[in-house]
């Protein structure tokens, strides 16, 4: 369980507001960031394969060779740079669920980023979307969250076990929903 | 020209880099969790960023960059052994 600190999650946390859960995309969606990083350390291999045995005097011939090696390891350094961008990209994309509320970060880019928070008692209507063989297979899907007066669905891509995480949602608006009614009353 | 000019500007780019990674390690660290997931690939990132700063510079220190950028003796030599047919 990752330690968190509320003050870096919820901005103002409320009067007996607890963190209930963090949810982060599937893992599988990490797991295909780093697949494709995987993919991408072995083209200067196959390029360099593909010269040794097609052109090799380019291999050998001095300012060509230079060239070629410092090509090389700048594409590295890229494909290291934005492998790391994109884990940080994905992994700072993250629902906070609380008693009360529903906070959703989306990070944009560096320098651009998206908190948007939901009270749990304004929930209408959840829906949960799961397309193809790998979602079905790997437990993983859509959420779509349905508020009164908002124009926008809350949306949450790729989340591991959506329907499990639905049902938290449904009991957690349903508690929201009394105790909101009560306070009215 | 020499080929120092290509050395120079793969140093541009170490630097960036190194800004950019700053960046994002202090975007995880300020708006991530402190997880253990998070703590692992921050290390992982830096330690092969760090190898591969060292193997790269070891590896292009030991040529001569002050030779011409275009070599006319290494063009004759490239397209006088190619053989197209």
């Amino acid at each position: 369980m990752p330690i968190i600190s509320n003050r870096k999650l919820i901005f103002s946390a409320k009067q007996n507001e607890k963190i209930i859960k963090n949810v982060w995309p599937h893992p599988f969606i990490f797991i295909n960031i780093f697949l494709l990083f995987a993919v991408f350390l072995f083209v200067p291999l196959i390029i360099y394969i593909f010269l040794s045995q097609a052109y090799p005097l380019i291999l050998t011939i001095d300012p060509l060779r230079q060239i070629l090696l410092l090509l090389c390891f700048a594409y590295y350094l890229m494909v290291l740079m934005f492998g790391f961008f994109i884990w940080m990209d994905n992994y700072l994309d993250f629902w906070t669920i609380t008693n009360q509320r529903l906070v959703s970060r989306n990070q944009k880019g560096l320098f651009n980023r998206v908190v948007s928070e939901l009270e749990l008692y304004r929930v209408q209507d959840i829906t949960v979307e799961q397309k193809g063989l790998l979602p079905t297979l790997l437990d993983y899907g859509d959420l779509y969250i349905q508020t009164a007066g908002e124009k926008e669905r809350f949306v949450f891509k790729n989340a591991g076990h959506p329907v499990e995480l639905s049902r938290l949602i449904q009991q957690l608006d349903e508690q929201a929903k009394k105790q909101h009614f009560n306070q009215a009353e | 020209m020499s080929l120092a000019v290509l050395l120079y500007l793969f140093y541009g780019l170490m630097f960036f880099y190194v800004i950019f990674s700053l960046f994002n390690i202090y975007h995880l660290l300020r708006f991530g969790s402190w997880s253990f997931v998070n703590f692992s690939v921050i290390l992982v990132y830096v330690l092969l960023s760090l190898w591969l700063f060292v193997f790269s510079l070891q590896v292009l220190w030991g040529f001569d960059w002050q030779s011409p950028l275009f070599s006319a003796d290494a063009l004759k030599q490239l397209i006088g052994n190619f053989k197209l047919f």
